[in-house]
């Protein structure tokens, strides 16, 4: 099947399908990341190491800050983010899929972390308060959505003022992919 | 990637919901090769783009960038 797919809900139940598919992903995002990142990590957490960079590199994290991570998928991002903000701080994963908040839910028990808390939810309709947050981060998910000024707009509503951003996601030159790529239901997936 | 946008204008919708202070602070060309590891692209598609696409653009399919804003005081 290859469809010029721009409905909303078709997008996203190819990612929910693509997402429920996978079973131990072999963490090829683990290069984007600093020894000392992946060191942190159990074996289980770095194969869901899933994104496209490194965003944490940049977000500048300090010691009691609040991070919401969205489109966080296992949580890997939101457990780094965890230890840098340390335990007067608070990371927080939104995702749409439940596997993957549960997955996050047990990978953070597993880690020990208590400043950790994952929501399910979309990233165009965050489940967090206006002014709550210091930084947002995300990490490959910004693409999937079909609504991606929905999803910024929704970053700066929860962002306290001052608040940052740090994104790392996919970009292309669309005149530079074959109708053929772009239409492919696999491609709208990741 | 379908939904993936050029940069510029990924950048201007972060500008234009209000972020400030905007840079790219680094950029990562994804080949198919490094797209073939991402499980969510399924053989079938990563053959396709062996198959369609140029050797020479092989090595760069889709580029990713990383950015920081700051929402204003």
């Amino acid at each position: 099947m290859t469809r010029d797919l721009m409905f909303k809900d078709e997008i996203q139940q190819l990612v929910a399908d693509a997402y429920q598919k996978l079973d131990e992903p072999d963490g090829f995002g683990a290069a984007f990341y600093t020894d000392e990142q992946v060191a942190s990590l159990s074996t289980t957490a770095r194969s869901w190491m899933l994104g496209v960079g490194n965003p944490l590199a940049h977000a500048r994290l300090r010691s009691g800050e609040v991070v919401a991570d969205l489109g966080c998928g296992a949580g890997v991002d939101v457990l780094l983010a965890a230890r840098e903000v340390g335990p007067t701080g608070q990371a927080i994963g939104v995702d749409m899929l439940p596997e993957m908040i549960e997955r996050g839910r047990r990978l953070a028990d597993e880690a020990g972390l208590d400043n950790v808390g994952f929501r399910r939810g979309e990233i165009e309709d965050l489940p967090l308060e206006d002014a709550s947050v210091d930084v947002v981060t995300s990490n490959g998910s910004i693409n999937l959505s079909a609504r991606k000024s929905r999803v910024l707009a929704e970053a700066f509503r929860v962002l306290r003022p001052g608040g940052r951003l740090a994104v790392s996601d996919l970009t292309i030159r669309e005149e530079e992919l074959p109708s053929e790529v772009l239409t492919h239901p696999s491609a709208w997936a990741g | 990637m379908s939904g993936a946008l050029a940069e510029r204008v990924f950048a201007d919708k972060v500008e234009k919901v209000g972020f400030t202070d905007l840079a790219i602070i680094e950029r990562r060309p994804f080949g198919i090769d490094d797209v073939a590891r991402i499980p969510l692209f399924t053989p079938d598609l990563i053959e396709l783009m062996r198959d369609l696409l140029p050797v020479e653009q092989h090595d760069q399919v889709a580029v990713s960038v990383t950015l920081t804003a700051r929402k204003p005081t």
